[in-house]
């Protein structure tokens, strides 16, 4: 094996890495299939192209050929699921961590409200998707290397222009969307700031690690 | 051009029983890795790509026919190791029953057609 072959796996392993991601497999995932190609190419020493094909192309194969484990090889759920708790949190902080006048008044969290943070969440989370796509695709072509970055930025990305955006184009009805019930008993507004943090920071954070590559090879 | 359709004929062919032929390698080799199982199936002629098979592989441990391990291998880098299951050994032998009795029956028309066609005789 020569300089030329090295640098074309390094590339090849890279631009494979940066169409897993962009077709929402976890990054753990991502390690795993990285490693079995880079392991084959040391072990052959084959062309990564002839034996695999593009990266676009094997990618695309790989997850059509374990599409019934769509499941265990797609982030789609989760992604949507820390974006609502992205999208709970700003909104939680926007209403009640911004106004330091109003901590000592008590309130109360309500299900109608709940469930419009719920939707709220979800609608936002399919249309980032589809808006930032173009975006995520221009950064992975910019810098393969750090794509790792391109999900967490696009979480908060997206959820803070749904938290902006959001509420203007549907407004939310009063303070319960007509359900009232109390979902949990009058409390401090600071505890609902405090929760907010909690989950903005959360989502962010398990973003992250769900994003990161491991190399199977060296858990790293 | 005559080989190029024989070749694109056994690619269809294989294309039903790779999964078989993958299981039947790993049931034999006892634990195997994705390099060695090319060279295993390349040794009774049924050349296959990484491409092809890594994928399949990935299908195969989805549904449970094999279980994998990440471990050194012999001097080199770690490796991914595959393993068949029970699972795997049933769908194995069912499959291998499967393909018998179709491949039976195919090689038992075969022959008869080519008889028949020469003395071009009604199938009815």
């Amino acid at each position: 094996m020569n300089h030329a072959h090295d640098a074309a796996v390094t590339e090849y392993l890279q631009t494979l890495e940066v169409h897993l991601r962009l077709r929402d497999v976890p990054g753990e995932r991502i390690g795993q299939i990285v490693a079995e190609v880079s392991t084959h190419l040391a072990d052959t020493g084959e062309n990564p192209v002839e034996t695999f094909g593009s990266p676009a192309t094997y990618a695309e194969a790989y997850l059509a050929a374990s599409q019934q484990g769509r499941s265990s090889s797609w982030r789609g759920p989760w992604w949507a699921a820390r974006f609502v708790a992205f999208v709970a949190g700003m909104w939680l902080l926007r209403a009640y961590g911004l106004d330091v006048q109003t901590w000592p008044i008590s309130t109360t969290l309500t299900w109608g409200t709940i469930a419009y943070l719920v939707v709220l969440g979800l609608v936002g989370a399919l249309v980032s998707r589809w808006l930032l796509r173009p975006w995520a695709e221009r950064q992975a072509s910019h810098s393969p290397t750090a794509s790792v970055a391109i999900p967490p930025r696009a979480l908060v990305l997206g959820g803070l222009a749904t938290v902006m955006v959001g509420p203007m184009l549907v407004p939310q009805r009063g303070n319960t969307l007509g359900v009232g019930a109390q979902l949990a008993p009058s409390g401090p507004v600071w505890s609902l700031a405090l929760l907010g943090v909690v989950l903005t920071l959360g989502a962010v954070w398990t973003e992250v690690r769900s994003a990161k590559v491991l190399d199977p090879r060296t858990d790293a | 051009m005559a080989r190029q359709a024989s070749s694109d004929r056994q690619t269809q062919w294989l294309r039903g029983v790779l999964d078989l032929a993958v299981l039947a390698t790993l049931s034999q080799c006892g634990r195997s890795y994705g390099y060695a199982l090319l060279q295993e199936l390349g040794n009774v002629g049924v050349d296959l790509k990484g491409g092809t098979l890594y994928p399949l592989l990935a299908r195969l441990e989805q549904d449970g026919l094999v279980e994998t391990e990440w471990a050194p291998g012999e001097g080199g880098p770690g490796r991914k190791w595959f393993t068949i299951t029970q699972n795997g050994r049933q769908v194995l032998r069912d499959g291998t029953y499967g393909w018998t009795e179709f491949a039976g029956r195919i090689s038992a028309i075969l022959p008869a057609t080519t008889t028949r066609g020469d003395r071009d005789e009604s199938c009815a």
